[in-house]
């Protein structure tokens, strides 16, 4: 391969020229001789243009074709005085001929050269910018045969100059993929543009020592003298690939990373959003929810305090948050009986504050107690109250939520419930016993006066049938007092208007036998023209209970034993009956409305159940009774609320 | 003992059924006293007022036997049953006189409630009263 810079070339010319220049002097001489020798009429100018024409492409310099010029036109000239004998004009003629032949030939050959020359530099520049390229330049004719190639190609493929310019260029192709190559020149020749063909596809060069090299390929296509030549640049790109590998794993993990940064990103915006909207949801429950719901720190300083909490214990959520603990809102006393219990409970000892609220639920245990809450003015109340344990983000304990509820109208509930419920159960058992008790008396009074009969004691068989029908009669006023009871508490009467003049000296009409027996009076107050819109049976129950009670009771002491009914209408219909009687014990006046409850049971017989009766009616009718007794006597108020009859 | 004559007790507030109890009683050739009370409270008087009644009844008081009715007014049997025995407590003699309930109740917590006690003996429901059964009870009572 040629190693020329520019500089070079002229320093090598030099050394030419007196070679090339002894060489061409020899030939002019030659040619001299052969001159001498031919007749001088002969045109020798044509021959000594010869080594001008031949210094034109072995000389690299001017001066050699000047020299060689110079020399042919100094021999032509000297052959003419050297010739044997005169001049003649043919040979003056034929050497200025050959002169200007000379001239002519050495101004033709300096234009050519000076082309020549130029051309000879750029092919010299060239080479040597290829020389000096780090990548490997090779030059292919179509046939395949390498033409040049540069020192870095041949260092890459091990080969020395002369070995591959021998070669064909699919030496350096391995053998596998011949094929691959030939398709990818074939595309390339088809549309021969600037092409770089191993960007993504894998592509190898085989080495003389057969090993593989990774190389990237760029063809061009070059055209010269009609000929076209495929100039490949193959750069060696081991080192590219294996950044392009390490680079291509870092991108991978990158990509992993990224796609799972997406991932993570994605699942952080919708946990977001989730989080986003149990945030207002739970927020807008803890602002509306019926309960109270109370958030604390570990410690047990208030962190949240909804509206229905500030409702239910008057404290501001600003007085409590961040300042306060519950036990601020709890009974002190209380908590104090419910650590010694949940100490025990737990077999642990549990100190009276906070941790008396939180041991179940740090236990994992359910936390649902009824406490008593003192709200800010002191009012006390019973709170069914839940405690649930408070976790961060990262699942570890952050605090607890009490959720607690006012259960003062549930209790109030189910006391009456339970209130009911004992009277209901009081009531079967009371009605089983009393009515079985007469019969069962009487079974054994009737075992008697048979007996007796046998015996023929007559006055004994008198004495216990009277008694049978006591009980008969007893009994009878039993069921008739219980079934009242049941019509008190299961019928639905109609509300009519009712004339309480007549319906007053109806009771007394039905009481007329009871109270000539006690010898007792009965006077009544009220307007004959008085209507009440309420339901009459039930009114009349409650006057007859109370009247007959009244009388039944009526003091034997008292001269003049009286009962007597007022009914007056204001804003409400108020109905007092007032005695003389013996009165009501005071020990037992609590008792009074309960059933079968009976204070005289020496002074007149009675089922116990007459003021239930009363009060059984009483409420159905929406009103209230109440009494003020002594031995005295004893006054009832019922107040009844007044219904409008349009 | 002799036969027949050891005092009893009846507390009940229906008359006809302590005839009842004191004829089966004569039925059986008891011969001995007979307290009658009407309700709890009037019973509760001859103990709480325990050297009255010694001194007034001798050897009859204590009563060997206190027949007990459940519901009457004033004082129930249970709320007898209740103040007996803290009496009971104070007066050892009194650890000798034993309870039979005589009640209609069938009602199976007023019996446990009674048996509670462990001076009450026995139960009689007043429907099932025969003077058969009634002696049988008495005579589990006074001879184990």
């Amino acid at each position: 391969m040629i190693i020329n810079s520019s500089n070079k070339i002229e320093k090598m010319d030099e050394d030419l020229i007196s070679l090339e220049s002894f060489t061409f002097l020899c030939f002019t001489a030659i040619f001299f001789v052969i001159d001498m020798v031919t007749p001088l009429e002969i045109n020798i100018g044509v021959l000594y243009s010869l080594p001008v024409w031949a210094s034109l492409f072995l000389g690299r310099s001017h001066q050699l074709l000047k020299l060689t010029a110079v020399l042919a036109l100094f021999f032509i000239i000297l052959g003419a005085f050297v010739s044997l004998g005169e001049i003649t004009l043919s040979i003056f003629l034929n050497r200025l001929f050959s002169c200007a032949l000379i001239l002519i030939t050495y101004y033709l050959c300096q234009i050519f050269k000076r082309g020549l020359i130029q051309k000879m530099q750029f092919e010299d520049r060239f080479f040597a910018a290829l020389e000096s390229t780090p990548a490997g330049v090779i030059l292919i004719d179509m046939s395949g045969k390498i033409v040049v190639s540069n020192s870095a190609l041949n260092v890459l493929f091990e080969y020395t100059e002369i070995e591959l310019s021998l070669l064909s260029f699919e030496a350096l192709i391995p053998n596998e993929v011949k094929q691959k190559y030939s398709y990818l020149v074939s595309k390339f020749l088809a549309n021969p543009k600037g092409n770089i063909i191993s960007d993504e596809l894998e592509i190898f060069g085989k080495a003389k020592s057969g090993k593989l090299i990774p190389i990237d390929v760029a063809l061009n296509l070059i055209e010269s003298n009609g000929e076209s030549f495929v100039i490949a640049t193959v750069t060696d790109i081991t080192n590219r690939k294996e950044n392009f590998r390490l680079m291509r794993e870092k991108n991978k993990k990158l990509e992993q990373s990224e796609s799972e940064k997406a991932e993570l990103i994605k699942e952080l915006k919708s946990l977001n959003i989730k989080n986003k909207e149990t945030i207002s949801l739970l927020e807008a429950i803890r602002e509306h929810a019926a309960h109270a719901l109370i958030s604390t720190d570990l410690n047990g300083l208030i962190t949240s305090f909804n509206s229905s909490a500030e409702k239910m214990l008057g404290y501001k959520a600003s007085e409590l948050i961040g300042k306060e603990n519950p036990g601020k809102f709890h009974d002190v006393q209380e908590v104090i009986n419910r650590s010694a219990e949940f100490s025990e409970k737990l077999e642990e000892e549990i100190e009276p504050g906070f941790k008396t609220f939180v041991c179940h639920t740090n236990l994992g245990l359910e936390n649902e107690f009824e406490w008593i809450y003192v709200n800010k003015t002191g009012v006390k109340f019973p709170v069914l109250l839940t405690v649930s344990s408070l976790f961060d983000e990262e699942g570890r304990l952050s605090g607890y939520l009490g959720i607690a509820q006012d259960i003062t109208k549930t209790k109030e509930v189910a006391r009456k419930l339970e209130q009911s419920n004992e009277e209901l159960a009081q009531f079967a058992y009371r009605t089983s016993h009393d009515l079985k008790a007469p019969l069962a008396t009487m079974k054994g009074l009737i075992g008697f006066v048979k007996e007796d009969l046998e015996s023929g004691d007559i006055d004994e068989v008198n004495l216990n049938l009277r008694e049978i029908e006591n009980q008969v009669e007893k009994l009878t006023k039993l069921v008739v007092g219980i079934l009242n009871l049941a019509k008190g508490d299961l019928q639905e009467c109609s509300y009519e208007l009712v004339n309480t003049y007549y319906l007053l000296n109806k009771l007394k009409e039905s009481l007329d036998l009871e109270l000539k027996q006690k010898d007792v009076s009965f006077t009544f107050k009220t307007d004959r023209e008085l209507f009440v819109y309420t339901q009459e049976l039930r009114i009349e129950q409650i006057l007859y209970n109370l009247v007959l009670n009244s009388i039944k009771y009526s003091d034997s002491n008292k001269e003049i034993k009286f009962v007597e009914i007022c009914f007056e209408i204001s804003e409400v219909v108020k109905i007092k009956v007032c005695d003389n009687g013996l009165g009501i014990p005071l020990k037992f006046q609590d008792k009074l409305f309960e059933m079968f409850t009976r204070f005289h049971p020496n002074q007149a017989e009675g089922s116990g159940l007459g003021m239930s009766i009363v009060k059984k009616n009483i409420e159905a009718l929406g009103g209230e009774i109440s009494f003020l007794s002594s031995e005295k006597g004893s006054e009832f108020e019922i107040l009844l609320p007044i219904k409008e009859k349009l | 003992m002799n036969q027949g004559n050891y005092s009893v007790m009846i507390v009940d507030d229906q008359k006809p059924d302590r005839y009842l109890l004191k004829r089966y009683l004569k039925k059986m050739n008891h011969t001995g006293h007979i307290f009658e009370a009407e309700n709890g409270e009037s019973a509760l008087d001859l103990f709480l007022n325990f050297e009255k009644s010694k001194n007034e009844f001798s050897d009859d008081f204590p009563p060997m036997i206190i027949f007990l009715d459940i519901n009457m007014p004033f004082l129930n049997g249970f709320e007898f049953l209740d103040a007996f025995s803290k009496i009971r407590e104070s007066h050892p003699s009194l650890k000798s006189s034993v309870i039979m309930m005589f009640s209609s109740s069938h009602s199976s917590s007023d019996k446990e409630k009674a048996f509670s006690y462990s001076f009450v003996k026995d139960f009689i429901t007043k429907d099932e009263i025969s003077s058969e059964t009634i002696k049988e009870k008495i005579h589990k009572i006074l001879e184990p």
